[in-house]
């Protein structure tokens, strides 16, 4: 029988962010970055591991009818330079929706949940890019869109802000 | 029930990352999810194991859908439900036919968390998955260029942590 008597936690330099005002994203047919995706960190040095999360809002286009249907496709970026250049994490890409033709209709809150190896003791940025695989899908981030309440109303004020995080893993 | 969650409450935090080649593809009967096996030995005096898996869903089926449960034990080959039924460790993901024909093809991902009494001494926990059937078949670890309209299929590099409470 073992114990594990390591009582301190290993999970280390945790930090988040979220935007300090309101405001939506629709999606188009290019990448482009995520709002409010973006984060400068550090890792513990000699750490392990760094997970990056990511918790938003997908819901349909500010300006269509009910008759669309929603996706973001989502792809994982990093700089090591300040952001003077950026690059792809290998294997890290996500897609919240369906395929053309299935008329799914998805909305709600998601997580996009990120486990970097650790680096160096250097700053790094992460960032999120999305776009739409054609212009027969529709969608916007951030805004509660086509959602009605018991009377019928469609507000267009309904925004959930977004909160990005970074937190640094020992692997004991 | 309200627990304290915060960074000094988070022991013994394990990470297993798998680089994978190709698509995951369940099957009819329950088998283990190779990347979301984990040896894990919980702190002393914890009171509970949090156990998360993370990966991406598409569809290899025009509907597809999948069962997930979580198991542990002495070793990987002395697996046991953690609770009866598999009550608070069983979770299903996906969507039926419907009579309008629309194709479901559902592309999510996937971010499983459960948190499970602690034990004394080490166990093997892992997630076992199965689809409704083999009409319902569903691809883990990726997204099928199908649904992106890229050249290529996208793959997902999954991982699977736990950490004690």
């Amino acid at each position: 029988m073992s114990h594990n008597i390591n009582n301190v936690s290993n999970c280390t330099n945790f930090q988040f962010s979220q935007p300090n005002s309101n405001s939506y994203q629709d999606i188009t047919t290019d990448w482009v970055d995520v709002t409010g995706s973006s984060i400068a960190y550090t890792p513990t040095n000699n750490s392990n591991f760094v997970i990056y999360e990511f918790t938003f809002l997908q819901s349909q286009h500010t300006d269509d009818a009910s008759d669309t249907y929603m996706v973001g496709y989502y792809k994982f970026l990093y700089s090591d330079d300040n952001g003077s250049s950026w690059n792809e994490l290998s294997n890290s890409r996500h897609f919240i929706g369906a395929a053309s033709d299935s008329k799914l209709r998805i909305r709600g809150m998601f997580t996009i949940k990120q486990c970097i190896a650790y680096w160096s003791n250097n700053e790094r940025l992460f960032k999120l890019q999305v776009k739409k695989p054609s212009n027969t899908y529709s969608s916007s981030l951030h805004i509660n869109v086509g959602f009605y309440d018991s009377a019928d109303t469609n507000y267009t004020d309904r925004y959930i802000r977004p909160i990005v995080s970074c937190i640094s893993v020992t692997n004991q | 029930m309200t627990h304290i969650n915060n960074l000094i409450s988070k022991k013994n935090f394990k990470i297993n990352k798998t680089t994978v080649t190709g698509f995951t593809t369940p099957t009819t009967s329950w088998s283990n999810l190779t990347p979301s096996q984990i040896d894990y030995t919980p702190s002393f005096n914890s009171t509970y194991v949090v156990y998360e898996y993370h990966t991406q869903m598409t569809y290899r089926d025009n509907y597809n859908q999948i069962d997930f449960k979580l198991q542990y034990g002495s070793d990987i080959n002395n697996l046991t439900d953690i609770t009866t039924n598999n009550e608070g460790y069983f979770i299903s993901y996906g969507s039926e036919t419907s009579t309008s024909a629309r194709k479901s093809r559902l592309t999510i991902p996937i971010n499983i968390l459960f948190l499970i009494p602690a034990w004394v001494g080490q166990k093997t926990l892992v997630l076992q998955t199965k689809i409704k059937s083999s009409a319902y078949e569903v691809y883990l670890d990726g997204i099928v260029d199908t649904v992106t309209l890229e050249s290529s299929d996208d793959y997902f590099n999954p991982f699977c942590s736990v950490h004690s409470i």
